[in-house]
């Protein structure tokens, strides 16, 4: 089965980063292509996701190579292999240095008649509008662009889409998933357009069947406060409700005149989540991650699971969470009947932790002689094509270092964003016993400090909430005892039999 | 801590504990049956009993029963004790809050308390059974020297045992604690 994944716009990207995360865990299918499209490429959103998105499939290929660092096909971390366009996972839909909606469509150039038309559809502001930073939730420009540029059958973007419908034609499954926000620009205009495009392209090349496409469509789940000065076009939440009813209505017509879809789960949040920050675009935008976005994630693999057959009809999911004003835990759903999404996130943070404040240390160029004695490091790490003083394992062990951190401050900041936006009570995990949280910052919201105390470790088994608290002598213990796998090799056996510990 | 991970660890001390129990026990049972000769009554009658007890008008017979039951009661109370501080620390090093690596040297202190303390108990055994006391008939007719060499013997047979125990029982993650036990294979 071959999964394609296209996140379209901010949200998109958000969702995509709990998309990378839930995959380290173990939670995603054994293929995934990863496209990204979004107009406003410096994004902080979005190249976050992207950087995440590249560090995933370095460590993927460092830690699965086999005779050197090898986890073994049987581990599940980083279990999905990941693939992006060869070019750039990221496809923007208009070139060249300022586009802008009058240069796309000709403006100039059309008929008098025809820009009456188009006079009619866009005020002068949205014509002349700099598209640079995306299309500043005016959906009704992000539409027009859009369709002037995904007729671009020789971008290798799209060649992989013809690719995978080729394939198709061959016998093979495709699952192809788009994700993305309903109330923005990128996303609301980006989201049927791409979807129409693919179905469009199916029909021209006459493939039949074994083409399953699915969406995750984020209703307005977070508003924010915008300064009564600033008088760019941006992206208004008063407008949002608004622009998400107009565009149900519009799916709505849609999937009554056509199939498109062969699954759709629709996500929202009730109240909306307030940002501390409002940024109309840039690099300076850079969202903390949101509950919702999990949800989109979690609903993106389940849509690729092997476990979801597709009815044929066009299905419509939608979830929520309890009553009450708390979330834990048991309000996340399973991604199949075999696999536990919680459990498996919760793995992935113990992992995290153990790796960042208790191994890593032990593992730097001038601290790891010093454990060649202690039976973690004789059963995994004393064999001869393990020499930690190498340059290239070194690498290793600080890039691991540094996506361990990553998880750590994901789902801390997932925790106490979503908390304090919402206002209701998020009993995921205890992330202030171990972090620093500052919500003004638009970066760097979470700090980690370099050692914890011996008061945090113990608090290690209270960390998570509604769930099974192992404790670190725990950990130790499984790393000592469980069962290795034969095929391992180099960083790989330690690795792996960590992750496995964190149970 | 998972209960399996101490069961895989006892088998080891098991097997020790089984071969030194199996000698020990075998030994204490020749003991107590009173013996009248063979190779255990003659290295009494040469190493351990007085030379005067004949001239005393004690015939070497009524000597030799009561050393050998207060032998036999030192055997058997030395594998009580040894069986007791071995899989008890086998135990413990299971439940010690070893959270992190270079954590487990920090607990030899408890082990040396433990081996100590052991070491103690069986000297204190040997100094009252052996050494003049009087709650046992036998210990009258052992000579300095015999009791030295007994409480010798002892200690050699069961601090051999107990480290034998120790070393092949202490919960792997744990194994810094204990003399030369990170020299055994990872996997062991």
């Amino acid at each position: 089965m071959k999964n394609f994944l296209i996140s379209i716009g901010g949200t998109g990207a958000k969702c995509l980063e709990s998309i990378l995360h839930s995959c380290i865990a173990g939670l995603g299918p054994e293929h995934l292509w990863v496209g990204m499209v979004d107009q406003d490429q410096a994004n902080g959103n979005v190249s976050k996701s992207k950087i995440l998105l590249n560090k995933y499939i370095d460590l993927r290929e460092r830690l699965r190579t086999t005779g050197k660092d090898d986890v073994s096909i049987e581990s599940d971390i980083f279990k999905t292999q990941i693939t992006v366009n060869k070019d750039d996972a990221l496809w923007l839909p208009l070139e060249g240095a300022d586009p802008k909606l009058s240069e796309v469509i000709n403006y100039a150039l059309l008929k008098p008649e025809l820009k009456g038309l188009v006079d009619c559809l866009y005020d002068t502001q949205e014509r002349e509008q700099n598209l640079s930073e995306g299309f500043r939730a005016r959906p009704n420009i992000g539409a027009a662009a859009m369709l002037a540029s995904v007729n671009e059958q020789d971008e290798s973007f799209w060649q992989n889409i013809y690719s995978a419908l080729e394939k198709a034609r061959g016998g093979e499954e495709v699952r192809i998933f788009l994700i993305s926000s309903i109330f923005g620009g990128t996303g609301a205009s980006g989201f049927p357009n791409i979807a129409r495009k693919i179905k469009n392209i199916q029909n021209d090349m006459n493939v039949t069947g074994n083409v399953h496409i699915g969406g995750a469509l984020l209703l307005p789940y977070f508003n924010y406060q915008v300064p009564d000065d600033f008088n760019e076009m941006h992206a208004s939440p008063d407008e949002f409700l608004d622009q998400t009813r107009g565009a149900l209505e519009y799916y709505s017509k849609l999937f009554q005149h056509q199939k498109i879809f062969d699954q759709v789960y629709v996500v929202g949040w009730e109240p909306l989540m307030k940002l501390d920050n409002f940024k109309i675009g840039g690099n300076l935008q850079n969202n903390p991650p949101l509950i919702p976005e999990l949800y989109g994630a979690l609903g993106a693999l389940r849509f690729f699971d092997e476990e979801n057959k597709m009815s044929g009809d066009q299905q419509i999911l939608h979830i929520g969470k309890g009553e009450d004003n708390e979330f834990r835990w048991s309000d996340l759903p399973n991604i199949s009947s075999k696999i536990d999404a919680k459990e498996k996130i919760v793995q992935l943070f113990k992992f995290a932790y153990s790796y960042h404040w208790l191994f890593s240390p032990a593992l730097t160029k001038r601290t790891w002689k010093k454990f060649t004695n202690e039976n973690w490091f004789k059963r995994h790490l004393d064999r001869s094509d393990v020499n930690l003083g190498t340059e290239a394992k070194q690498a290793l062990v600080n890039d691991l270092k540094e996506l361990s951190i990553d998880v750590i401050k994901w789902l801390s900041d997932l925790n106490l964003s979503s908390e304090r936006g919402s206002g209701q009570k998020f009993n995921l995990l205890d992330a202030r016993s171990i972090t620093n949280y500052d919500p003004k910052q638009f970066s760097d919201r979470i700090k980690l400090s370099e050692n914890l105390t011996s008061e945090q470790k113990k608090q290690f088994t209270q960390l998570f909430y509604d769930s099974y608290n192992s404790s670190l002598r725990d950990v130790m213990a499984n790393l000592s005892y469980l069962k290795k796998v034969k095929e391992q090799s180099g960083l790989g056996s330690f690795v792996d039999t960590l992750f496995r510990s964190c149970i | 801590m998972k209960i399996k991970y101490l069961i895989k660890s006892l088998i080891y001390p098991g097997i020790v504990a089984a071969v030194f129990g199996f000698l020990s026990i075998s030994f204490s049972t020749l003991l107590f049956s009173n013996p009248e000769d063979g190779g255990v009554i003659n290295f009494l009658a040469n190493h351990v009993i007085t030379g005067e007890i004949e001239s005393q008008g004690t015939p070497f017979a009524d000597a030799a029963g009561p050393v050998c039951n207060v032998f036999g009661y030192s055997v058997v109370t030395g594998l009580a004790i040894t069986l007791i501080f071995g899989f008890g620390w086998v135990v413990i090093s299971h439940f010690l809050n070893v959270d992190g690596p270079g954590k487990s040297k920090i607990y030899s202190i408890y082990w040396i308390i433990n081996s100590a303390a052991f070491a103690g108990l069986l000297i204190i055994l040997s100094l009252f059974v052996f050494f003049g006391g009087t709650t046992f008939l036998g210990s009258q007719f052992i000579t300095g020297g015999g009791a030295t060499k007994l409480t010798i013997g002892l200690l050699v047979f069961y601090v051999l045992m107990y480290y034998l125990i120790v070393l092949l029982g202490t919960a792997r993650h744990n194994r810094s604690s204990v003399l030369l036990a990170f020299k055994l294979p990872g996997n062991l």
